[in-house]
């Protein structure tokens, strides 16, 4: 048995090197994307985990504020209680680098408490610095990757930006514990409180309990005397936290490798069973002489398991090479900004290497399984007598089993996300590609039934076919109706997420021009009195100030943002639900929410919100639900008169500036540079910023974008191999066509027209199909996944071409496949006749 | 109908350096020829040379008075479609073309109009017995079931020449005769000219005309009847 295994079944890989070659090509393509995918996130979050838990040190629990930070005398109130052994302060503030694009990450800390709660980050003074280097106002000690990432050595001046002034620091040493792949500095607490204009202030303080007392029981008392807007959380809970900012960003990509995968796995369905049809009459030849069923249903599955293999061999090589590649052109977050700041490096992982072999493999015997069965089930005499290589490509109808798919996807998508990832969803998307699959014998004959007669021999020939010979197209089709979907839906969902995107901008950047020290998180601020200065420079017509904080509204979830601008009339907010006018009266000041956190927090108009605003919590009552595509964890919107009168904030991040009738922006660029400072603001139109997000968003999808590319190239792999491999199987009906009169030239056109149908019949399905999977991916992937709505918006002009550039590539494919079966002399081609 | 004058056919690895030379043949107008020879003496050859699927290295064809023997591969594809008939040993009927889209192949490779086709394959699937199968799939039929809808292809067209080589090698004796007095009794109607290359002494001697093919050309030789 080992020896007919070996000659007959794994040497027919050899003896069809194009078919095996391109299967393990699809096969290898979607292994190394899903490993890279894979790889890159694990060792991006591995380097966050590591950054977060050298933050956290020693810590039993952390008590967690807003980005804007709480009072520290809450501080004072732990250390003298009983639960708490030793307490550690932090300040911790993006700061901004004039002239510089990044940011940097400044803790400011108690280097006394640092010992005994977190020492990976005590800093080691430069020679000379002195003992207490570290206490003085003006100093700062920064990891190896980010006076690497700055350009700058320990004596070295460092110029940091809080609200609109400049603060020269002096880069006094390294931050010996923070190893390569963290990117941040230490300073002194009090000095950053003073220098960042956050006196008596704190983001975090990280507890480590007495002995013998439990953390989750000293949670549950902490949490007690917390003043709103605080979490009290232990450090993994705060890591899983941070780790699911991007989870449903990494699942989403996983599948779309998943997807790449399967497409190979239907590759590796179709050159198998291609395969399986030309070798009928050996293998009945060898079932006549005694090879049980199971052995050859067995010898079968180990071709597509040893195919399976190699390419999964080669895909986790490729991964490899991805990744590298990936972290060094495109960065560690894919493109997705969820990592700034996080330099990991590429880490080999037995298991990880050994998972992904093994899924070449599942895709190999995935793709084995119905062609190996069929070959089982090969009645041997009536295949010995087989009038052609086409018996065993005769498929029927299937839809009862496309319908039960249809409907097993719509049930799927109204299943609630299982840990916010939307794994019905994925399901559900599964189950619209198997009914397309299982919906092309049917959609074949259709096509066949439909198509005009035409005078033409050879659209008469390849008509026929298509009616008479569906499993040409099943087999040819499958990879194609896969890979079409996926690149249909994909540019559906981001037509239409791109099309939403650019009317939300539009909705949310009304002004001529806009104003920020900062981005909001950074430690550029504007001064109450910057909008009154503003306004009175020329060709200002109007300031409306914008102030952007941090909510901490539980401590299940991460911060939400909250947004406090000028909300008066319809227009201001773009709702989706509630409205803006016609507030007064209501018993509570109004709030409007963005759609995640509506989402995530089960609120609806109408319904009660507390807000922690400035360590005192304030009722709300919801008046409108908004799409925001900014903040993924959510935002809450006040009128900023309202938040001013609540809070007596009367900071602002971004100006608004509407500009007088033919005043020109750039001297009102000009003037505001003059008046604020030359580095530390930034000024930019809004079509500047339009253009801006719209180039971050496209950036964002360009690992999509790549993976739509190998789905499509994988389609056309399939295409290409169909059709080589039955060109090759019909050499005796093209000699036959030769005699009767048919020239080369026709039957070569034949083969195009046949591949054009074929590919026709699965680019139609499949943009069906796509086109459903769209829906799935508006209303329900990214609604569960980012918990963003958007308008569908189907971009026909391109889909056209896309197909029209498919079927055109599949036909070239289909003859070029072909080539070699059409050279062969028609004589030759049935000698066996004559 | 056909004439041949001549004609040689040079095969370097063959021991006389040609396959045959100097053959003369004349078929008319609603004559069936058989012709017979040994093993590997070209008789084959010939039909595909006669065809224009082996070039010649001499001599003349005319077919219907039209010189054949410069005609490039296309244009005798072009030819082949219009004015001739083929029968295979193995009978080439697609198998997924029903048994009148197999027929009406011929005409449609004519550019003749999809209804003049069907009708026309239909009758010749009723003259050869099968018209009751017309929207039969070929892989429910025998062989000597197929090889009527080869003839009824072969002829469906009204060619001037039939070439038929073997065309009951793959039957047995009994269904073999009735398949062969089908084919000549058909070729004779439709008034074409007839060439059967076969080993059957019975089929041969069926043929108006029996020849015999060696490296010198081609021999009388009497019908047994």
């Amino acid at each position: 048995m080992k020896a007919v295994l070996r000659h007959v079944f794994l040497g027919s890989l050899r003896r069809r090197p194009l078919g095996t070659l391109l299967s393990l090509l699809a096969v290898a393509l979607g292994v190394a994307l899903g490993l890279a995918v894979h790889l890159i996130h694990d060792a991006a979050l591995d380097e966050f985990s590591r950054g977060l838990r050298l933050l956290s040190g020693e810590a039993d629990l952390q008590i967690l504020g807003p980005r804007g930070g709480f009072d520290d005398a809450l501080y004072v109130e732990l250390l003298g209680r009983a639960e708490v052994a030793e307490a550690s302060p932090v300040l911790e503030v993006q700061a901004r680098l004039p002239g510089r694009e990044a940011t940097l990450r400044v803790l400011g800390v108690d280097v006394f408490r640092l010992p005994a709660v977190q020492p990976g980050l005590l800093p080691l003074a430069d020679e000379g610095g002195g003992a207490l280097a570290a206490l003085a106002p003006q100093r700062i000690f920064l990891s190896a990757a980010a006076a690497n990432a700055l350009g700058v050595r320990a004596g070295d001046e460092l110029v940091v930006q809080s609200g609109v002034a400049e603060h020269a620091l002096i880069v006094s040493g390294a931050l010996p514990a923070a190893g390569h792949g963290q990117q941040l500095a230490v300073m002194d607490i009090a000095a950053a409180q003073q220098l960042f204009g956050r006196m008596g202030l704190l983001t975090r303080i990280d507890l480590r309990l007495a002995q013998g007392v439990g953390a989750e029981q000293a949670r549950r008392v902490l949490a007690g005397m917390l003043p709103p807007g605080l979490s009290v959380l232990t450090p993994d809970a705060a890591l899983g936290q941070a780790a699911g900012l991007s989870r449903a960003y990494r699942v989403n990509l996983g599948m779309l490798a998943a997807i790449a995968l399967l497409t190979g796995g239907f590759l590796v369905f179709s050159t198998q069973l291609l395969s399986v049809v030309r070798r009928r009459q050996t293998f009945a030849f060898l079932r006549a002489l005694g090879l049980e069923r199971r052995s050859l249903r067995a010898a079968l599955l180990a071709e597509g398991a040893v195919l399976g293999l190699l390419g999964g061999l080669g895909g986790v090589l490729l991964g490899h090479v991805l990744t590298a590649l990936a972290f060094r052109l495109i960065g560690a977050d894919l493109g997705a900004g969820y990592f700034d700041g996080v330099q990991p490096s590429l880490q080999f992982k037995p298991w990880l290497v050994l998972g992904y072999a093994m899924l070449g493999v599942a895709a190999g015997l995935a793709g084995s399984w119905v062609p190996a069965r069929d070959a089982a089930m090969l009645q041997p005499a009536q295949a010995l007598r087989a009038a052609s290589d086409d018996a065993g490509l005769a498929v029927r109808p299937r839809w009862w089993a496309t319908l039960c798919c249809l409907l097993g996807a719509a049930v799927l998508c109204t299943a609630p996300p299982l840990g916010g990832v939307p794994v019905a969803g994925y399901a559900a998307i599964a189950c619209l590609l198997a009914a397309g699959v299982l919906a092309l014998p049917g959609a074949t004959g259709i096509a066949a039934r439909v198509l005009a007669l035409r005078a033409s021999p050879v659209w008469r020939l390849a008509r026929a076919r298509l009616g008479g010979a569906p499993g040409q197209t099943v087999v040819a089709g499958a990879a194609v109706v896969a890979s079409v979907a996926l690149a249909s839906s994909m540019a559906i969902m981001v037509s239409s997420f791109r099309l939403s995107l650019d009317d939300w901008l539009s909705r949310m950047l009304p002004a001529d021009l806009y104003l920020q020290a900062s981005s909001s998180g950074a430690s550029g601020y504007l001064d109450a009195d910057v909008p009154a200065r503003v306004a009175a420079l020329p060709g200002v017509a109007a300031v409306e100030p914008i102030r952007a904080e941090q909510l901490r509204l539980s401590d299940a979830r991460p911060p939400v943002t909250l947004l406090a601008r000028a909300i008066r009339q319809a227009g201001d907010l773009p709702l989706v639900e509630g409205r803006i006018d016609g507030m007064a009266g209501q018993d509570l000041p109004p709030a409007w929410i963005s759609e995640a956190v509506a989402d995530l927090f089960a609120l609806r108009s109408g319904d009660e919100l507390e807000l922690p605003l400035q360590g005192r919590a304030y009722r709300f009552r919801v008046a409108g639900i908004w799409r925001d595509y900014a903040r993924q964890h959510g935002a809450v919107a006040l009128d900023l008169a309202q938040y001013r009168a609540l809070t007596g904030d009367l900071r602002t991040n971004d100006l608004a500036i509407s500009l007088r009738a033919g005043a020109d922006p750039a001297a009102v660029t000009r003037a505001l540079h003059q008046a604020l400072g030359e580095r530390t603001i930034r000024v930019a139109g809004a079509g500047e910023i339009r253009a801006l997000s719209l180039r971050i968003f496209d950036r964002s999808f360009l690992v999509t974008y790549l993976m739509e590319a190998v789905a499509v190239a994988i389609g056309l792999f399939g295409i290409a191999t169909s059709f080589a491999a039955l060109a090759s199987a019909r050499r005796r009906e093209f000699g036959m066509l030769r005699h009767l009169g048919l020239t080369r030239g026709e039957i070569g056109r034949l083969l195009a027209l046949e591949g054009a149908l074929a590919a026709a019949v699965g680019v139609a399905v499949g943009l069906l199909a796509g086109a459903a999977v769209a829906w799935v991916l508006v209303e329900v992937v990214n609604r569960q996944s980012f918990h963003w709505s958007m308008d569908m918006s189907l971009p026909v002009g391109g889909l056209a071409v896309f197909a029209g550039a498919l079927v055109g590539l599949a036909a070239l494919a289909a003859r070029l496949a072909g080539a070699h079966a059409m050279r062969q002399s028609a004589v030759r081609a049935v000698r066996e006749d004559w | 109908m056909l004439i041949v004058r001549g004609l040689v056919k040079r095969f370097q690895a063959h021991p006389h350096g040609a396959l045959f030379a100097g053959v003369d043949l004349a078929v008319s107008a609603g004559e069936c020829v058989a012709i017979v020879g040994e093993s590997g003496v070209g008789k084959s050859t010939l039909l595909n040379c006669l065809a224009g699927l082996e070039p010649v290295d001499g001599g003349s064809i005319r077919l219907e008075g039209r010189e054949l023997a410069g005609l490039d591969d296309d244009a005798f594809a072009r030819l082949r479609r219009m004015r001739y008939g083929f029968i295979f040993q193995a009978f080439h009927i697609l198998p997924h073309l029903t048994l009148v889209q197999n027929v009406a192949l011929a005409m449609w490779l004519q550019g003749s109009a999809e209804g003049e086709a069907q009708a026309r394959a239909r009758r010749m699937l009723e003259r050869v017995g099968l018209g009751a199968r017309c929207e039969d799939w070929p892989r429910h039929l025998s062989g000597g079931e197929l090889q009527r809808v080869a003839i009824a292809r072969a002829l469906v067209h009204r060619p001037a020449l039939v070439l038929a080589d073997e065309p009951t090698g793959n039957l047995d004796p009994e269904r073999a005769a009735g398949v062969l007095d089908l084919l000549l009794e058909n070729v004779r109607e439709a008034g074409a000219a007839g060439l059967l290359v076969t080993h059957s002494a019975s089929a041969a001697q069926r043929a108006d005309r029996i020849l015999r093919l060696d490296s010198t050309g081609l021999h009388a030789r009497p019908p047994a009847r």
